[in-house]
């Protein structure tokens, strides 16, 4: 049997909200508004296509053509323009309107109609996904013809990047009656579904990445998939959770000590261990919902940070240090940092910088023998998954937060990072039209 | 980032497949399969040109491959950057130099002593 494709629909929250209040403008004559939005098709592996939207154009009043007996009909310059936008830059397009209600869309007799629009699309961008796309106030539907397909298919998610995210799977929604999570049902009706579904990604299984999976486990997040080319070792264990004595004459691989834990926790957990660094299976980051990344380096920050930018994922990252200068005490200091995609980056926040990739670089890298310990790697990443899962179910009522945390270890604190002050609202680092695979302009 | 059409030109007669891409404020230009130095293997390969200050180097090349040649060469800066695992040398330029320049300059450690 032919087993069935995912196709998953990702956009940032500037856009979704662009969208929604373009659509609901009151138009002269016409009930509905029409709008065009332009994506970049990422096939994953076989299995998993990524639709990455990075631009909206709504279709201009001179373009609406008066018909009483449908929401909104466009003209056929509208139609060109768009057809324009995917041969110039080789992208797919999405007819956009909105039926303005909660609850999940589906299309009008007239919308199948659309088809042929898309068709003529799809005629001149034909490596893209090209399809229409239905807004309602907290849904989605959408009719999508794939390359080099010729039957339109229905995505299997989509996913709005941003705080909180706005996550829809094409499965049903079931309730569960379940006693294990009755603790935690105050994060929302639909939370033990969405944890069930979304895919998390963990880079680093040390200190902070064993902690993370440990907390995974005990919420109940099914899919994860977790990196790690490293085995354990002696000076590893005084903060590898999970990690057994016997692990050092072992050498178990650090991903092996994870799945263990998270198995015993919740058996029914599917993780995907890839005993290897992230960037020789890139593919497999680039499915996932949200990574946390619990790597020792900068220039492994800025690496992840930028391939989650581009399939528009967001990335939390957490980390510590101990610092000792002269005769004082060593200090204790780590951040959590989260990146969301057209929000501002660790550039952007100050937590990047020329100088310290510099500096590092110098060292060619080398972070390792560098003092760690267990609590403070415990802390980072519990407030970590806090921000993950107010992120997945938006539980808190917290809208748009721009999170840089600073930890003091010494003091054993975590508050806002003073630079979150002066950060700008919105990245110049990571642009939109950037999304999805590279592209490279001849010159 | 725009780069002088004089550097561009420049640049084409010594390697004539160029193209630009950018990824987290980085302006890159994609070198389609390079001639290498004499000796070196392959002979021909694809490089990244970064011509701006990245980890501390004024300037940096990647290389799609690991590149033999007649002295062993360090491969310390890996990188993952527009979708591709690259490798490069620690070789520092100076600032200011053309597109060419710093170009032939990263080619140094390549050619035979």
């Amino acid at each position: 049997m032919k087993k069935q494709k995912n196709v998953i629909i990702r956009l940032p929250k500037n856009i979704h909200q662009e969208m929604i209040d373009d659509l609901r403008r009151q138009h002269k004559y016409a009930y509905e508004r029409v709008g065009f939005l332009y994506s970049y098709t990422a096939n994953i592996d076989k299995l998993t296509t990524v639709i990455t939207c990075f631009k909206y154009e709504p279709v201009s009043d001179k373009n609406y053509i008066r018909d009483d007996s449908v929401g909104a009909k466009i003209n056929s310059s509208a139609i060109r323009e768009a057809m324009q936008m995917a041969l110039t830059s080789k992208c797919g397009c999405f007819h956009v309107h909105l039926h303005d209600f909660e609850g999940l869309p589906s299309p009008s007799r007239t919308d199948k109609g659309l088809n042929a629009v898309v068709e003529s699309i799809a005629n001149v961008a034909s490596g893209q996904a090209h399809g229409f796309l239905i807004l309602s106030a907290d849904g989605f539907y959408a009719n999508i013809k794939m390359p080099n397909e010729k039957l339109f298919i229905q995505p299997t998610q989509f996913s709005v990047a941003g705080y909180p995210m706005q996550i829809q799977f094409a499965k049903p929604f079931n309730p569960k009656e379940s006693k294990v999570y009755d603790r935690q049902s105050f994060l929302g009706e639909r939370s033990q579904f969405l944890f069930e579904n979304v895919r998390i990604g963990v880079v680093g299984l040390g200190g902070g990445g064993s902690h993370i999976v440990q907390q995974l486990a005990h919420i109940g997040i099914i899919n994860t998939t977790v990196f790690d080319d490293d085995k354990t070792e002696d000076t590893n264990l005084n903060r590898l959770i999970g990690g057994w004595f016997s692990d050092i004459k072992k050498a178990t691989l650090k991903t092996l000590v994870a799945k263990r834990m998270m198995k015993k926790i919740l058996p029914n957990a599917k993780i995907e261990c890839i005993n290897d660094k992230w960037q020789n299976q890139p593919h497999l980051l680039q499915k996932c919902d949200i990574v946390i990344g619990c790597v020792d380096s900068y220039a492994q920050r800025q690496e992840l940070e930028a391939e989650c930018r581009r399939y528009l994922i967001p990335y939390i990252d957490i980390g510590m240090d101990v610092t000792t200068a002269d005769k004082n005490a060593p200090y204790i200091s780590g951040q959590v940092v989260l990146s969301m995609p057209g929000l501002p980056c660790m550039f952007c926040l100050g937590f990047l910088t020329e100088k310290k990739l510099g500096l590092e670089a110098g060292k060619y890298g080398a972070t390792g023998g560098r003092p760690q310990v267990v609590w403070p790697n415990g802390v980072l990443a519990s407030s970590a998954i806090g921000i993950m899962i107010d992120l997945i179910t938006g539980w808190s009522g917290l809208i748009d937060r721009v999170v840089y945390l600073s930890y003091d270890g010494n003091l054993e604190t975590i508050a806002d990072h003073m630079r979150l002050k002066y950060a700008s609202d919105k990245c110049i680092h990571f642009v939109p039209e950037n999304t999805g695979p590279p592209k490279f302009k001849k010159i | 980032m725009d780069f002088p059409q004089d550097q561009i030109d420049e640049l084409k007669k010594i390697a004539p497949q160029i193209s630009i891409s950018e990824e987290g404020g980085y302006t890159y230009i994609m070198i389609e399969n390079l001639k290498l130095p004499e000796g070196c293997k392959p002979s021909e390969v694809n490089a990244l040109l970064c011509p701006a200050l990245k980890d501390g180097y004024q300037s940096s090349m990647f290389f799609a491959q690991k590149i033999d040649c007649s002295a062993q060469k360090d491969w310390k800066r890996n990188i993952r950057v527009l979708g591709t695992n690259w490798y490069a040398l620690s070789w520092q330029t100076l600032s200011g130099l053309r597109l060419a320049e710093m170009l032939m300059i990263h080619l140094k450690p390549f050619r035979k002593q």
